[in-house]
């Protein structure tokens, strides 16, 4: 890997953009109004409310592989709950839908026998997604924001760390499928349901590793 | 990521081996690695590395060891072609790798062979085709078993080589599959 570059609040975003534009869709889940200009990282994040620290922490984890334990320590585990929260949201009510209806539009009508079992399968990963945030929202983030308000709690995060499951797996079969076994005549739209997967895959695995890797350590500490 | 292929030499003749290690390492189009087998423990390490071309000297393995091999692993056979080759013995191998032949040819022998190999490995058995019929009609491990009067843990082997074919390890996906490869038909999916 190139030698990640870091960045400060007083870096300007465009040049964050720039420099790696992987992170778009990060900034995506972090619902990030876009129209930069000059402003800085710590202005953009200051005028969406977001916390400059957690988003620099997220940022290099997930572009550098960087968990920077000084940062850490001065993030709130609540506005990692809230970036989550957010990306849960962006996940199941933008790009989810959006693959579906790209996926419905690049069927083959040749195909017709298959393509119901198709959206089927799509529409299971995401029911099954769905349960994996809602329980989430409803055990893992109260429990949370309670314990950094000092309020009594009844989960624990223990309990979260040996639940914490794969949820991606069923999207990487699709792709497998599509790629492999899925004959059709007129591939274009496919292809870009394709790249829409195959990032769509990795995003829920960044979502996952900043559950296991950031947000669980904060917790921890808070506890400890 | 490119696969790396195995190639094993079976030779106790060191100008065959260094030769055809010379030519091998020319060939460009695969990534290959050469083995030269100890040819003492010939079968034994054989069956231990898998190699995906075995290149054979006649002299070192007798044709009974060799139908063995195959029977074991996924294998490919090249017999060097040193001396004139009985019949018997040129119909358990796959092929011959003549004295003469250039850096291209032995390429273009090894390419084709590797290809055989491969198709074998992502082709369903036509076992393992009922096995992925009856998981898209819904069948649980043991009633597959009962079905096809085999052992759960029978099934389940089979399961693993197929999930590691077609790189779909769900009913749902295998499903998908056995439809696109009318391994079942609709109607009996949805029942």
């Amino acid at each position: 890997m190139n030698h990640y570059i870091r960045f400060s609040p007083s870096d300007s975003m465009v040049d964050l953009v720039n420099y790696d534009f992987n992170i778009i869709p990060l900034l995506s889940r972090f619902s990030l109004p876009l129209g930069y200009k000059q402003n800085t990282i710590g202005d953009v994040c200051q005028q969406a409310g977001i916390d400059v620290n957690a988003f620099l922490l997220i940022i290099h984890y997930v572009l550098g592989g960087v968990n920077d334990e000084n940062l850490r320590k001065n993030v709130k585990a609540s506005d990692i709950v809230k970036f989550l929260a957010n990306s849960h949201e962006y996940f199941l009510s933008y790009k989810f839908p959006h693959i579906r209806q790209n996926l419905l539009l690049a069927l083959d009508d040749n195909q017709s026998m298959i393509n119901p079992s198709i959206i089927e399968f799509f529409d299971e990963f995401v029911a099954k997604v769905k349960r994996h945030f809602r329980y989430e929202e409803r055990h893992l983030f109260p429990y949370i924001i309670a314990l950094e308000k000092g309020e009594p709690t009844t989960y624990d995060i223990d309990t979260f760390v040996k639940q914490h499951d794969d949820v991606s797996t069923p999207l990487s079969e699709l792709k497998n499928i599509i790629l492999r076994y899925y004959a059709t005549s007129v591939p274009n739209k496919m292809y870009d349901v394709l790249v829409d997967i195959y990032n769509c895959e990795a995003d829920i695995q960044s979502h996952a590793d900043i559950e296991d890797d950031i947000l669980v350590p904060i917790v921890t500490s808070m506890i400890s | 990521m490119k696969t790396t292929y195995t190639i094993a030499i079976v030779t106790q003749s060191e100008i065959l081996k260094c030769g055809l290690e010379t030519m091998l390492s020319c060939i460009r189009s695969v990534n290959l690695r050469t083995v030269t087998i100890p040819t003492e423990r010939a079968y034994e390490s054989i069956i231990d590395i898998k190699p995906s071309v075995i290149l054979v000297d006649p002299l070192e393995l007798p044709s009974e060891e060799l139908v063995e091999i195959k029977q074991n692993i996924k294998t490919s056979i090249l017999a060097i072609g040193w001396s004139a080759i009985p019949d018997y013995y040129k119909k358990v191998v796959d092929g011959v790798v003549g004295m003469y032949d250039s850096v291209e040819k032995l390429s273009q022998v090894i390419s084709a062979e590797l290809k055989s190999v491969k198709a074998d490995e992502s082709d369903l058995t036509p076992r393992e085709q009922e096995i992925v019929a009856w998981v898209a009609k819904g069948k649980s491990n043991k009633q597959i078993a009962c079905e096809m009067n085999l052992a759960v843990n029978t099934v389940m082997t089979h399961r693993r080589n197929i999930a590691s074919k077609l790189h779909i390890h769900s009913s749902a996906g295998l499903t998908i599959f056995a439809l696109m490869n009318k391994l079942v038909s609709l109607e009996e999916v949805a029942k």
